[in-house]
């Protein structure tokens, strides 16, 4: 895919590279475009060459194309805000990575769906090379949700118990796995659908203490005992009936809203309870961090849970950056399985 | 034989309606207070939503009938047993919602009383250990604010709602106050500028002018203070600065509190909630609940905290002043419970 052109009288070559680029807001199969652009191979003093392996298609990266996502990149953009890439070559003043180092993005809007790219040395983090390209194209932002919305809000102790809905979203999933490794009871929801008994033993096989639909949950008389957190990704009536599960003292911490309601809590539980309700959001947990130990410390964790396989591989449709118009489509259509652009 | 007095009290035998299940009947109380105890003639004590909510059933602290109704109030003592550290004369309360209060005489353990400045008008004596300690705690317990930042609250023509106007004041916060339309908003928006509010607007105006508004204020609140629920949660949550906390404390509209995921999760918002029974029996808070009664007591001795409006009613006609509670359209009633207090409200 890489063309190297020689340019005379000039040390810095031009090299030739593909990238999904959006000018405009809009829908996103239609505003993205394929574009050839040549870019310098001699990263400046604090730059990196990256040649990006893998990056997924988020729902964030979808929203972000249609203008209505927090984060904003300057226009023209390249799309994707996750993935992971290998480090070419370095700048005389990098310190933080070197060539041959996988990295991810450091944060969000760098532009992942591209062959290459020259990158500031603060836009990149590096990764454990060892990691399984399954794992290390989905590292920066769902892993690492499930892991601090766990860590960051209530003390857990082993025998507590964490409820949530959308159990089947890629952060649900996560979170069964990590409170399976934790010693911690999951109670999972999730909406009714033909093939429940397929979802509840696949989330089971995972470590779902229980799985219960969302009907279940509205109907029940009976209280999961020490519940202590609640994670909601639908809002609406589901948060309702989740936040009355809380035991005293218990934190609901929203980090979606899939229903696109709002969010709603009882009076009861919030006053005489003292339940607290808070939000997640990844990007300003990467964004507020001084140093890299906190997040390398996490790193380490969730690498060394993937590797040993005690985190199971996620499924992936593998897409060329030229199908891109179906690949967005079937992102924005279809949710079984997550859409993945290989980039080598 | 122990010689007793008579006195009229308003009990419920069962949960129930509480037009039908509350009686006025009358009472033997011991005339004489053993040690440690005083003999209270209760003055004034208010019907407030957590009474309905009682003689129902529906209250998170359940006490078995038959119950003498009321929640706070302010009494005068006749008697003193001996030891007491109280005389004869002294206005006192008692923060507790299980006393009974709606009754002329009662026995009253000499701890469990809080002396008030008998200088505090009855009326804002009768109403002083609920509301004005909520609107305490919310304003000094969950934000740390200093003067000139804001506070929006909704639900400001509450007995909560014009303590937080009037602790705002004193404490050099600005206090943006919602309010529901009604056909007399003009005298509201100028009694609540009385008291103290900086900025009032009905739930449409501020939902067309909030944009605007919001960019010629030095800075976002940092504090949400909700009474409702509803949509109204998510008007007054929705406009709070980065890491601004909502605390709710009670739900008016009987709707879920509602707040945008977007609040949440981008703007990193908090929401809390605060009973102040449940907050003051808490032990970690006992120190702090004595510093808040004192401070509390204090601004009220100096006419900082005045009086909600309230209809002065007698306990025979209690019926009527339930009612009227209950369909929530009439200011708070305030049961007058021995005449002799009429003269000094």
């Amino acid at each position: 895919m890489l063309k190297i052109i020689n340019l005379r009288c000039s040390v810095q070559r031009a090299v030739h590279t593909r990238q999904l680029v959006y000018e405009g807001y809009g829908n996103p199969p239609e505003a993205i475009q394929l574009k050839s652009v040549n870019i310098g191979d001699k990263p400046a003093a604090d730059q990196v060459l990256v040649k990006w392996i893998a990056a997924p298609i988020n729902p964030a990266d979808l929203n972000q194309i249609q203008g209505v996502y927090p984060v904003k990149p300057t226009l023209p953009a390249v799309g994707g805000n996750e993935g992971f890439g290998k480090v070419i070559s370095v700048g005389s003043n990098v310190k933080s990575v070197k060539e041959g180092d996988h990295v991810i993005p450091n944060k969000s809007g760098l532009g992942t769906w591209r062959e290459l790219g020259l990158h500031s040395e603060a836009d990149v983090f590096s990764i454990d090379n060892a990691l399984p390209l399954e794992y290390a194209a989905v590292f920066q932002v769902n892993p690492p949700t499930a892991y601090r919305m766990l860590k960051d809000f209530i003390h857990l102790k082993k025998g507590d118990t964490v409820v949530q809905n959308g159990a089947n979203s890629a952060v649900g999933k996560q979170v069964i796995q990590i409170c399976r490794i934790l010693g911690i009871k999951s109670v999972n929801v999730v909406r009714n659908r033909e093939n429940l008994e397929d979802l509840v033993k696949e989330l089971k096989d995972l470590g779902a203490d229980d799985v219960i639909t969302q009907e279940e949950l509205y109907g029940r008389k009976k209280k999961f005992p020490g519940v202590k957190l609640a994670l909601n990704c639908v809002g609406g009536r589901s948060s309702l009936f989740l936040a009355s599960l809380l035991d005293h003292g218990g934190c609901m911490v929203t980090y979606g809203g899939m229903s696109k309601q709002p969010v709603d809590c009882p009076t009861g539980p919030l006053i005489f309870k003292d339940i607290s309700l808070r939000g997640f959001w990844m990007s300003r947990w990467y964004d507020v961090q001084k140093t890299p130990e906190k997040r390398q410390e996490m790193y380490k964790e969730l690498a060394e849970w993937m590797k040993s396989g005690e985190m199971k591989k996620q499924a992936f449709v593998n897409n060329r950056l030229e199908d891109h118009a179906r690949a967005i489509e079937d992102a924005q259509n279809k949710h079984d399985k997550k859409q993945l652009f290989l980039l080598d | 034989m122990q010689k007793t007095i008579q006195s009229r009290a308003l009990i419920y035998h069962k949960f129930g309606d509480p037009r039908e299940v509350l009686e006025l009947q009358t009472i033997q109380v011991p005339a004489e207070p053993s040690k440690g105890e005083c003999l209270v003639q209760w003055l004034a004590s208010p019907i407030n939503p957590l009474d309905i909510n009682r003689v129902q059933g529906n209250y998170a602290l359940k006490t078995e009938p038959p119950v003498i109704g009321g929640s706070e109030g302010v009494g005068k003592i006749i008697k003193a047993g001996s030891g007491s550290r109280f005389k004869v004369g002294d206005h006192v309360t008692i923060f507790s919602a299980e006393t009974p209060f709606w009754t002329e005489y009662g026995i009253v353990d000499d701890e469990d009383l809080v002396q008030l400045d008998n200088r505090i008008p009855l009326d804002l004596a009768a109403t002083l250990m609920i509301n004005p300690p909520t609107a305490w705690i919310m304003l000094q317990k969950y934000v740390k604010l200093e003067k000139g930042d804001y506070v929006i609250q909704n639900s400001a023509n509450s007995g909560v709602g014009r303590s937080v106007i009037e602790l705002c004041k004193a404490f050099g916060y600005k206090s943006i106050n919602v309010v529901r339309s009604r056909p007399n908003i003009k005298e509201l928006k100028t009694d609540l500028w009385r008291i103290g509010a900086d900025h009032v607007f009905t739930e449409e105006e501020f939902k067309e002018t909030s944009k605007e508004f919001l960019k010629s204020i030095k800075s976002r609140p940092k504090l949400a203070l909700n009474g409702v629920g509803g949509k109204s949660s998510l008007q007054i949550s929705s406009v709070l600065e980065r890491g601004g906390t909502c605390v709710t404390y009670g739900g008016m509209s009987k709707k879920a509190h509602e707040f945008t995921t977007s609040a949440l999760v981008f703007n990193d918002i908090q929401v809390r909630g605060v009973a102040v029974g449940m907050w003051a029996r808490r032990e970690e808070n006992l120190d702090e609940w004595n510093f808040c009664v004192e401070q509390v007591h204090k601004l009220a001795v100096e006419g900082k905290l005045t009086s909600i409006p309230m209809e002065k009613v007698s306990l025979a006609d209690h019926k009527k002043a339930i009612q009227k509670s209950m369909e929530g359209k009439s200011i708070k009633q305030l049961f007058i419970i021995n005449s002799s207090a009429t003269s000094r409200l």
